[in-house]
């Protein structure tokens, strides 16, 4: 008995070594150690062996029994370290097909250009307002000191609306609006669509504004200069020449435009495009508030000056992105709008 | 504006850098928009002097003329006008030179004589559109200088941007005072000089102003016996340089001076006038004239005319009337300048949609104590162009003087408004260069009183926006304003339109922004969502098919499908965030979310392309609704309102009940009149009620302890049963051990009975204390299904 223990050992290591899968290891297992197996088979007949001789026997099975499980263990490992290197070995995709990709929407670019205005001022610490876009004439015109028959209307050239309302032609009135409700200090900025009755490829009549102002006790034109000149420089150039000129809004007095050095000939004029030679682009109208203004909403002109300022989102975006043509920001062509 | 600069330097010195020149006039508030060198295209044309002049042996009307050109030799040149003789001073296209035509002149051969250029006319030069014979030119003209520098047709003209406070910048002189006061050079004045002679003014006619307040000053001045001609060169030139076209020496006359100082002026045949006296009156029951350009004008009482007896001889300040139009036959002049009140102007030349140069003066507001200068400028030139004598004496009527009031100007005020120190020494200086008198005021205070020219200065920051324009912008610091630190915050609208689009662009839908305008017809087809009313109506739309404001944002959407359909787009996943109007008796506007989904599902790479289904669109306002955390709170009711919409294929979108919204395809015949198909999903949310929801604020649930134990349920149902009841009830039913629902599956065919479908929910059921068993949950599922049965008469499949 003792002899046929060993044979089976003997033989079922012998299978083991040369078991190279999952599936002929298995086999051995089921021939060996299953419950037909041989040396289940061998175990069953322990019942003719002497009570004496059984310990010994029964300790030689076990002992047997652990060899050849421990003999599969190593197999396996063999068998499935072979079968990993197969599969390296074998498997290979296409890295060069497409990737399936789910579609990107884009934010649109006067979006994006508005966010990017938005998140400079409010880190300034203005606030966003927002007002209505159908007005009467006092928000829009009257209160922003433009006297009815004033040459300052034909600045802006109007769409009226029945009722005697008017699209809003800036978005100056929710100065007004926001002034009329709440006191200084006051730092407010307000975005949105506006209107004027105008349309070729460089005015929309429909547009966006960001309007801001400033209003406290002993506001100046240099913290008009100050604040400005941060933004401008967040927004193009950290380093960008800026100057401010004299203007005129009606609103605002003094008024000034506000130039940065032409990103696109660095400052140096001569046949550049982008600023017609001049070495400057305007990016902003501004100005102080006007004392008129502050009167209108009940504000003292002696007790509390401000700023406010004016921004074209289509112009920035127009001389960011190089568009030459502002109906493109309307038309919604997706090959216009997924290069954003 | 046009500015010629060659007019300009009459005036004041301004050096021979344009450039510079450009740059002191934008940093001083007049922006420079374009600089035109102009040349009239002539090059190589000099002044040439025929030194002799005899018969070509080949030609009976031709002659050969030996002209000195000032360099070398004189040479042959071969003419065929009369007036070429010995002596003259001519215009001499050398070999080389261009004239405005194009042409490239050379030396050629005419009939067998050499000639090295041509002599040429005036209309060969561009100077005028037909002519007779070669040009004279004066004698003194220099042998061999350019001729268009000669005759002033090369001049560079600035173009400027006048803003319409500085009516003062709309002169010659005007300007030159601004670039003296901005380079601190000197500026050339000169009053004008008037010979008088012969029976005074004021003996032919007489003045009368009824409304002093529109007219506050007018004067009038006569002459007699001019000749009405042709205008000579340089007055051509410089009008045209100006943008102005010429007339006859009469009318030249007026537009010369009023470019040159400002002031609007006109010129009436005396002798047509029926009486003489001049009244300044409103029209009253004149309900009519005809103007100078022919038209007939219909007046309103409230416009302001220039009378005798009942005839109305001009519009005032807008333009002149044809019955007393200057003519040929012209010989007597009554000559107008005066002051008329911008608005008044304003109002008539607006209501007429008439826009003159005199009009565009006169509302931006001319100088009243300039008028009289103006007056003798003009006569003194009429005199010299077209002849006649200036009749003695102005006949000034000036009801509207004003005695000149002072501006207190408090120079510790210009310093705190600036926020930097301006000595009140510099104060002063820049007031005074402005031409303005100044005196001490109380308190160390500036009494200032301001040029008439300047009637925009009226108030103390007027003065200060001046002294700061003097003293230089760039001169003033750049600071941060000091103040307590406050963040900025943003409208919880705009924050939520944020979120909206944050999640939209990762689903694949483009953000589109479309033009408010929409014809009524979009309108009826789109009337929006929690909209009443009708559309708003614009008084003067851009284009005439789209007078009214969108209700709907779908008007857009829908536009920005077609365009990307006719593009050929494959997906086409678009979305809006914007304003609808609608008017109730009042206008009202509010904010709206609409999109499209359509053409093919928005997904690259292999694989199969597939239209999207409507639970891909309903998918996608899911999760814009799971971002606003009230996803729970939606419902899909089938009652579409809207006729544009597939009654079978749309639904309304409730929150807690309320309506908000709509998701569906196009109604077939709207497909057709939209000239649209093919697979589609439109959608609009009403923003606004998104934003006034209450949305408790967020708070963790602990994660569950115990695990759940999922079983699905198949049901068999009508066919036109909605899955969502089930999921609903299911959710309602036991809400402590029913955690989720889904439909999973839905199956129609055999072996399902025609007319019925199959529903397949995957079901989760935990506990919080507990795990389930599975005894426990297989008689939850058995009173599950007992109640669905008894709800729905529904049988489990």
């Amino acid at each position: 008995m003792k002899e046929d223990l060993e044979n089976i050992r003997a033989a079922a290591l012998r299978d083991l070594e040369t078991a190279e899968t999952e599936s002929a290891i298995e086999e051995i297992r089921v021939r060996y150690l299953g419950r037909k197996g041989e040396l289940t088979a061998v175990l069953r007949g322990m019942g003719k062996v002497s009570p004496e001789e059984r310990p010994a026997m029964g300790a030689l099975v076990n002992r047997i029994k652990q060899e050849v499980e421990g003999g599969i263990g190593t197999s396996l490992d063999r068998a499935r370290a072979a079968e990993r290197s197969r599969r390296v070995a074998s498997e290979r995709i296409d890295v060069t097909v497409p990737g399936r990709r789910p579609q990107l929407g884009r934010i649109h670019p006067l979006t994006q250009i508005t966010n990017e205005l938005v998140g400079v001022f409010v880190g300034l610490g203005f606030s966003v307002a927002e007002g209505p876009e159908v007005e009467d004439d006092y928000h829009n015109f009257e209160a922003l000191n433009f006297p009815a028959d004033h040459p300052a209307r034909d600045m802006q050239d109007t769409l009226f609306v029945e009722g005697g309302r008017v699209m809003r032609t800036h978005t100056s009135p929710v100065q007004i609006r926001v002034m009329e409700e709440r006191k200084p200090p006051l730092q407010v900025i307000a975005t949105g669509a506006t209107y004027r009755h105008d349309s070729d490829a460089t005015h929309s009549p429909m547009f966006h504004q960001i309007e801001g102002f400033m209003v406290d006790q002993g506001i100046t034109f240099a913290d008009l200069k100050g604040v400005l000149t941060r933004a401008v420089r967040e927004l193009f150039a950290a380093d960008c020449p800026v100057r401010l000129r004299p203007s005129f809004f009606p609103f605002t007095e003094p008024s000034a435009e506000l130039d940065i050095g032409c990103f696109a000939c660095g400052a140096a004029g001569g046949a550049c495009r982008m600023c017609k030679g001049t070495g400057w682009i305007e990016v902003l109208g501004s100005g102080m508030i006007d004392p008129n203004v502050f009167e209108a909403v009940g504000y003292d002109p002696e007790q509390v000056s401000g700023f406010a300022f004016g921004i074209g989102v289509e112009r920035i975006a127009m001389l960011k992105y190089e568009i030459d043509d502002i109906r493109l920001f309307f038309g919604n062509d997706l090959r216009f709008l997924e290069q954003f | 504006m046009k500015l010629p600069l060659g007019w300009l330097a009459e005036f004041v010195d301004i050096g021979a850098d344009t450039a510079a020149l450009c740059e002191v006039l934008t940093m001083g508030g007049l922006e420079v928009d374009a600089v035109e060198e102009r040349s009239q295209g002539l090059a190589g044309v000099v002044v040439g002097k025929i030194v002799a002049i005899e018969p070509h042996p080949n030609g009976d009307r031709l002659q050969v003329c030996r002209v000195d050109a000032g360099a070398g030799d004189p040479l042959s040149v071969v003419c065929g006008a009369a007036n070429a003789r010995r002596g003259l001073r001519v215009a001499f296209a050398r070999d080389g030179a261009t004239l405005p035509n194009g042409a490239r002149i050379g030396t050629t051969e005419v009939r067998g004589v050499s000639s090295a250029g041509m002599l040429c006319s005036e209309a060969e030069l561009g100077l005028a559109d037909q002519s007779d014979g070669i040009l004279e030119l004066p004698g003194k003209a220099p042998i061999g200088k350019d001729v268009s520098e000669y005759l002033g047709a090369r001049d560079t003209i600035v173009e400027l941007s006048i803003t319409p406070n500085r009516g003062d910048c709309l002169s010659i002189l005007g300007l030159a005072r601004e670039v003296a006061l901005l380079t601190g050079v000197r500026l050339r004045t000169h009053r004008p000089k008037v010979k008088e002679k012969g029976a005074a003014a004021a003996a032919e006619v007489s003045v009368r102003i009824d409304e002093a307040g529109a007219c506050r000053r007018y004067a009038a001045r006569v002459i007699r016996g001019v000749a009405v001609g042709a205008s000579p060169m340089w007055v051509r030139l410089r009008l045209e340089a100006a943008g102005m076209r010429s007339v006859n020496n009469i009318v030249d006359a007026t537009n010369y001076v009023m470019l040159e100082r400002g002031q609007p002026l006109h010129a009436f045949d005396l002798a047509k006038l029926q009486q003489r006296e001049i009244v300044v009156r409103r029209a009253g029951s004149t309900d009519a004239m005809q103007t100078l350009d022919g038209m007939v004008r219909a007046l309103v009482s409230d416009d302001l005319l220039i009378t005798t007896g009942d005839e109305a001889l001009a519009i005032a300040g807008v333009m002149g009337g044809a019955d007393s139009e200057v003519t040929d036959a012209t010989t007597d002049l009554l000559l107008e300048s005066a002051w008329f009140d911008p608005s008044s102007v304003r109002q008539t030349s607006k209501r007429l949609d008439l826009k003159s140069e005199a009009a565009y003066r006169f509302e931006r507001s001319v100088d009243v104590e300039g008028v009289v200068d103006a007056l003798d400028a003009v006569a003194a030139l009429i005199a010299t162009l077209a002849g006649g004598e200036i009749a003695p004496g102005v006949v000034d009527c000036y009801p509207g003087r004003r005695e000149a009031e002072p501006i207190t100007l408090r120079p510790e005020r210009v310093s705190a408004l600036l926020g930097t120190e301006i000595a009140r020494s510099e104060v002063r200086r820049s007031v005074k260069a402005l031409g303005a008198k100044v005196e001490k005021a109380d308190g160390g205070a500036l009494a200032v009183y301001p040029p008439t020219f300047r009637s925009d200065l009226v108030r103390e920051i007027d003065l200060i926006e001046e002294v700061a324009r003097v003293h230089g912008y760039g001169e003033i610091p750049t600071r941060m304003p000091v103040k307590q630190i406050a963040s900025g915050e943003v409208p919880l609208r705009m924050q939520l339109a944020q979120r909206i689009r944050t999640v939209l662009q990762g689903l694949g839908f483009s953000e589109l922004v479309g033009l408010a305008f929409a014809s009524e017809q979009r309108n009826q087809l789109f009337p929006g969502t929690n909209t009443t009313g009708r559309g708003t109506r614009l008084l003067n739309p851009i284009a005439s098919d789209e007078p009214e404001l969108r209700r709907s944002l779908l008007t857009s959407v829908v536009a920005m499908w077609r365009l990307n359909r006719n593009q050929g787009a494959g997906a086409i996943a678009g979305y809006s965030i914007g304003k609808v109007y609608w008017h109730d008796g009042e206008s009202r506007e509010g904010w709206r979310v609409a999109g499209v989904l359509a053409g093919q599902m928005p997904t690259l790479g292999l694989g199969t392309r597939r239209p999207p289904d409507f639970g891909d669109a309903k998918g996608v306002l899911e999760q814009v609704f799971e971002e606003l955390h009230v996803v729970d709170r939606i419902s899909w009711v089938t009652e579409s309102t809207l006729d544009s919409f597939h009654p079978g294929k749309t639904a309304c979108v409730h929150i807690d009940g309320r309506p908000v919204g709509i998701l569906g395809a196009l109604h077939p015949e709207a497909e057709v009149t939209l000239d649209l198909d093919g697979a589609h999903w439109l959608f609009e949310i009403d923003l606004d009620a998104v934003v006034k929801l209450e949305v408790p604020p967020l708070r963790y649930a602990g994660l569950p302890r115990y695990p759940s134990v999922v079983r699905d349920l198949a049901l068999v149902v009508d066919g036109d049963f909605h899955s969502g009841e089930i999921s609903r009830f299911v959710c309602n039913w036991n809400p402590d051990l029913v955690e989720d629902v889904y439909l999973f599956d839905e199956y129609v065919g055999s072996p399902i009975a025609p007319g019925q479908k199959s529903l397949a929910y995957s079901i989760a059921f935990r506990a919080v204390d507990r795990t389930l068993t599975d005894e426990e949950v297989n008689g939850l599922q058995e009173q599950l299904m007992a109640a669905l049965e008894q709800e729905y008469s529904v049988k489990q499949r």
